[in-house]
């Protein structure tokens, strides 16, 4: 290198292969950068050569017209033996000096048509690549540069570059040059760099200027070597045949566009999803205001998810992907053990927890004639705790249960714990639904056992008798977690021979003879056969000898175990503080009530304010 | 709109698409480019206008200011002049997107400082601004230095502006780049085919990769910080870079992808930056078009690195501080990107040389390492929040392990293999290395599509079931 003669101002086929083999290694133009730089932290990043461009931009700018900066073939030639030359020996002034543009390293293809990757040593392949370009007689003695610009690796099986070039900078795109000539072939060098060249043949009528010159630096090559590099064309029966393969793509992709899009536009929008449980979202319909707020375009949306075609088939194939992903949870439920599906437990609300129960003692100390119960049940992630997925969240809802009970001092409000009987259950009969989040009527009457015994119910002369009503029964879980294949019984509990009652929802203004709604039995939903669902409030007037009446303040888990406290009541009043609008205060003025039992899942003691609400107001 | 969602991929793509490739008029012809920048200027407007019905209105103001004063730029010969329209268009620029995005936060950290109470209204952020204001400034600015002729069609000026693949997510095009394709570009059958296949791979990045590690991520949190193990907080960060990733570029994959099926050729805008080397490597690999034009537009005319080194760190800390300030109006993102600048300084001072005798994944192991705490500065809020999960991190939570975090680590195991997977070239490795060779260029495509429809089919799926799906660029 240091024999490089500057004032003979050619390139000898010697200098650039004794570049090209100072070019040592992998990372030469890295390195370049790295020894020049005083702050590769951020000047790395903004490359160097572009900088360097932009000083000799403002350079020009400076002096518009009296010193006329050389431009052309010359300079850039020159530019380019100084960076041959200043790169191994770092100048003086480390802050001003010229950085060196960044050399690409380049590297000829082997065979365009034949995919042959030639990547054992690039460097060496250049250098003798030029050996062979540079026939001793040829008539030109002064080889003709080209100039190359690096373009950004896109795609490589479409483009064809001729050259590849390793290159530090390949993250910035280069100027576009006016003509690129399509190019052949990229060869994928390494896997994380590579740059594919866009190559012009030098054309001393539109010689660009200096300023206009690639970023990127220069790479040189005779016009022989074009010839090697270029001159095979692709074949082009292998153009024509990835020009095939492309059109059918392309129509293809588009085929499948228009057909859904299609598709869901012609199929009739459903109003209601039975494997999801859920109401489905209809066209909105178009207004000026809609459209300004946002509403219009975020409904419109829902309801092209909602409807779209083959919903149920495509929520199907998310599940099994999660679960063949290993997931152990799908939409917050857990795929447990047995086929159970399991909802995961929210963590509970200490604050809420702590206001429910103050909330409850407060009721006990206004109403002291008043006898009351309370009774909060388990969930099924704590009953069946050793078929969950291992380690999932779950929580000691005993304890929970426990600690709410442990604040309460009031004389006329008595805590039934009732997770000891249905954990004792659990080991002989199904206590939860598979698919739903409820308990089965199993397990409330296990409960009922407990509570029966609590509140001093006289249960000897009452038989119970338990029908099946329904064996397809997918509840809740299995909407939200999309495992649909599996289903449960459903079993209705009736005392013997005390069947005569009458059950009353004031506020929908319906009166029925049974607690029983068979119809939801063809429903989705088949556990609302138990009073059908959730109404507000439910007056039930048994023939049961007593003369008591029963408030029940309940959540749905409640309604499997209401049936069964008939015969000890002449009324149960139910009432559901999540839908009930009417002041508590009110109603205790305007009811005679001698009992009352809250009976409510643990989280909807823990996580949810409705109860809490509903006693204060 | 965003590229994610049905309204999206089966409404508006396969109407914007049978409109521009209609074959109403000539090919090759100027009317017909000019046909097809009217529909795809259209649609752009319509695409924005679906997610910002009143800010599209704002956006076309921008568009008219810029395009009346680029012209006058270039009309005007007094260098004094050009000059100060120069600046009334950069001051006009910065005040829309100062006014939209940072007004809130400049008064809120006025009134924490001086501790007076300045009342504001809260702005919703129009989306996209922070792109499109940075294409503008650098069409703007560029016509001034002279590097390119402005643009005297209005209708490629807007669409340079709105152009729907890189409106809200980037990549940010700086206007040379672009100008030559706006009047002549040709769309092919190659082009398209790939299109797809690089939009397909986007959209599943997004779909499936950002939107599992971003589940993953808030699943671990469930419990609340205070309550995680060590172990399980560490992994959650990794989900959590994973899911910024994934998203970002899986929406630079879809842009790159869409504009290349009709005929643009854009910016890339990631290149694998976990798998980089140093922390100065990372910045190289992510978010590049924001690198480059912080670089060309703030670092070169602010002296880059030519003034000295007290200068040049100057400078670095003033790009570090934009770059984090451009990610959100919020002091955390201006301590995250001044973090970045912390360390990559410090790599630059005292590891340089090592780093250099430490073997490849080594280094990569560090630069994980090194960006990881970041991420957990971008995703909190406030001092706080991001001091109680260090905490954890660092052991101060419920120990190093508990019951959680097996269920974590073994419900999220393939997940995690599959993202480390995707995020460094491995995949891409194989397929030049191994399948390449072994098969045709026809075949190669032909197995790529077939591939990446059936990983589309299932992106779909969880697009149509999933109910977590974010849009994270909401404070861009």
């Amino acid at each position: 290198m240091s024999d490089m003669k500057e004032q003979n101002n050619t390139f000898k086929e010697e200098e650039l292969s004794s570049f090209a083999a100072s070019l040592d290694s992998d990372h030469a133009d890295l390195q370049l950068l790295d020894e020049d730089d005083p702050y590769d932290s951020l000047l790395q990043t903004w490359d160097a050569s572009n900088e360097n461009l932009a000083r000799r931009k403002q350079a020009a700018a400076e002096v518009p017209q009296k010193k006329k900066v050389q431009t052309g073939f010359a300079v850039r030639r020159r530019a380019a033996v100084n960076a041959l030359k200043t790169e191994p020996e770092p100048v003086a002034e480390p802050p001003k000096k010229e950085i060196p543009m960044a050399i690409p390293v380049a590297i000829p293809v082997e065979e365009p048509e034949d995919n042959k990757v030639n990547s054992e040593n690039p460097v060496v392949a250049f250098g003798s690549l030029l050996k062979n370009v540079q026939p001793k007689n040829e008539p030109e003695a002064e080889p003709v540069w080209s100039e190359i610009a690096f373009e950004e690796e896109a795609q490589p099986q479409t483009h064809a570059a001729g050259l590849t070039v390793r290159s530090r900078s390949q993250g910035r795109k280069s100027i576009s040059l006016q003509n690129p000539q399509p190019v052949r072939k990229s060869v994928p060098l390494s896997t994380d760099r590579e740059s594919v060249v866009f190559y012009r043949p030098y054309d001393e009528e539109n010689e660009p200027e200096l300023e206009n010159m690639p970023e990127r630096g220069l790479a040189m090559f005779s016009k022989s070597a074009e010839k090697l590099l270029f001159g095979k064309k692709q074949h082009p029966k292998n153009e024509k045949k990835v020009r095939l393969v492309s059109q059918i793509i392309s129509v293809l992709f588009a085929v499948l566009l228009f057909a859904v899009a299609i598709v869901n536009f012609a199929a009739p929008d459903k109003e209601f999803s039975e494997s999801e449980n859920r109401r489905l979202e209809q066209m909105p319909k178009l207004s000026l205001s809609t459209i300004a707020n946002g509403s219009f375009m975020s409904d419109f949306e829902t309801s092209l998810t909602d409807q779209f075609v083959m919903r149920d088939f495509f929520v199907k194939l998310r599940t099994r992907a999660l679960v063949a992903l290993g997931k152990a949870e799908v939409n917050d439920v857990y795929i447990a053990d047995d086929s159970y599906l399991i909802p995961k437990p929210p963590v509970p609300n200490e604050d809420i927890a702590k206001s429910t129960m103050e909330a409850i003692a407060a009721v006990a100390a206004k109403k002291p004639k008043i006898q009351q119960y309370c009774a909060f049940i388990p969930r099924a992630s704590y009953i069946h705790s050793d078929l969950l997925p291992n380690g999932a969240m779950h929580f000691d809802d005993k304890a929970l249960i426990e600690s709410m009970a442990a604040n309460n001092t009031a004389e006329n409000l008595k805590h039934i714990r009732v997770s000891d009987a249905l954990a004792a259950a659990a080991q002989t009969q199904q206590v939860y639904y598979r698919t739903d989040h409820h308990w089965t009527t199993a397990g409330a009457f296990a409960a009922f056992g407990v509570i029966a015994q609590e509140m001093q119910l006289n249960t000897a002369g009452v038989a119970y008798e338990i029908y099946t009503v329904s064996d397809s029964f997918a509840g809740t879980s299995s909407s939200s977690s999309g495992v649909y294949q599996v289903t449960d019984s459903v079993e209705i509990c009736i005392p013997k021979n005390k069947q005569t009652c009458i059950v009353e929802m004031p506020q929908e203004s319906k009166k029925y003879t049974s607690m029983f709604m068979y119809e939801f039995l063809e429903k989705k939903d088949k556990y609302a056969v138990f009073f059908g669902g959730n109404p507000s409030i439910v007056n039930i007037s048994t023939d049961a000898d007593s003369v008591d009446t029963l408030l029940i303040l309940k959540d749905s888990y409640a309604n499997a175990l209401v049936p069964m406290l008939t015969p000890y009541y002449r009324n149960i009043i139910m009432i559901d503080p999540r839908y009930y609008m009417e002041s508590f205060d009110s109603f205790l003025q305007t009811h005679r009530i001698t009992d009352i039992l809250y009976l409510f899942s643990i989280e909807s003691a823990t996580n949810a304010e409705a109860l809490q609400r509903f006693l204060v107001s | 709109m965003v590229f994610s969602s049905v309204s999206f991929l089966f409404v508006f793509l396969p109407v914007t698409l049978l409109l521009y490739f209609l074959p109403v008029t000539k090919k090759h012809t100027k009317a017909d480019m000019m046909r097809k920048n009217i529909v795809l200027l259209c649609a752009s407007l319509v695409f924005y206008a679906w997610g910002e019905p009143i800010y599209v209105f704002l956006m076309l103001l921008s568009v008219l200011f810029n395009y009346v004063i680029g012209l006058d730029i270039e009309r005007t010969e007094n260098e004094k002049v050009r000059k100060v329209i120069l600046i009334v268009a950069v001051v006009f620029n910065l005040f829309v997107i100062g006014f939209f995005k940072y007004y809130g936060f400049l008064v809120e950290t006025i009134n924490s400082i001086t501790g007076l109470d300045i009342s504001y209204k809260t702005l919703a952020l129009p989306v996209g601004i922070s792109f499109y204001t940075f294409q503008i400034l650098s069409y703007v600015i560029d016509v001034y230095r002279r590097k390119v002729p402005a643009q005297s069609n209005i209708i490629s000026f807007a669409l340079y502006i709105t152009l729907f693949p890189q409106l809200i997510a980037g990549p940010i095009e700086q206007y040379s780049n672009i100008a030559e394709q706006l009047s002549n570009r040709t769309e092919t059958f190659e082009k398209f085919a790939d299109g797809i296949i690089v939009f397909m791979r986007g959209f599943a990045r997004k779909m499936l990769l950002a939107n599992l590690a971003g589940a993953a991520f808030q699943s671990a949190l469930t419990p609340g910080v205070e309550n995680m193990a060590a172990v399980t907080s560490w992994f959650a960060v990794v989900f959590y870079a994973m899911q910024v990733f994934f998203d970002f570029s899986g929406y630079s994959d879809m842009a790159l992808g869409l504009g290349k099926m009709f005929g643009f050729k854009l910016t890339q805008n990631f290149r694998y930056p976990f798998y980089a080397d140093s922390i100065s490597d990372f910045w190289r690999r992510w978010h590049i078009t924001l690198g480059a034009w912080f670089r060309d537009y703030v670092f070169i005319p602010l002296g880059g690195s030519r003034k000295g080194p007290v200068r040049t760190l100057i400078n670095s800390s003033i790009i570090w501080f934009l770059t984090g300030l451009w990610h959100g109006a919020a002091w955390n993102f201006v301590i995250w990107g001044l973090y970045f600048g912390l360390v990559a300084i410090l790599e630059r001072q005292f590891l340089r040389e090592r780093l250099k005798k430490w073997p490849a994944w080594l280094r990569r192991v560090y630069t994980i390492l090194a960006h990881s705490p970041s991420w957990m500065i971008f995703y909190w809020p406030t001092f706080g929040e991001q001091l109680t999960y260090f905490k954890t991190m660092l052991f101060m939570g419920d120990g190093i392990w508990n019951g959680e975090t097996t269920y974590y680590l073994t419900t999220n195991f393939f997940l995690l293999v599959i993202l480390v997977f995707c995020s460094v070239p491995a995949a891409k490795s194989i397929a030049d290395n191994v399948i390449r060779p072994k098969c045709s260029e026809t075949t190669y495509l032909v197995l790529r599509f077939v591939l990446w429809v059936a990983i589309f089919f299932v992106s779909v799926a969880f697009l149509i079931s999933d109910s977590y799906n974010p849009f994270m660029y909401f404070r861009f």
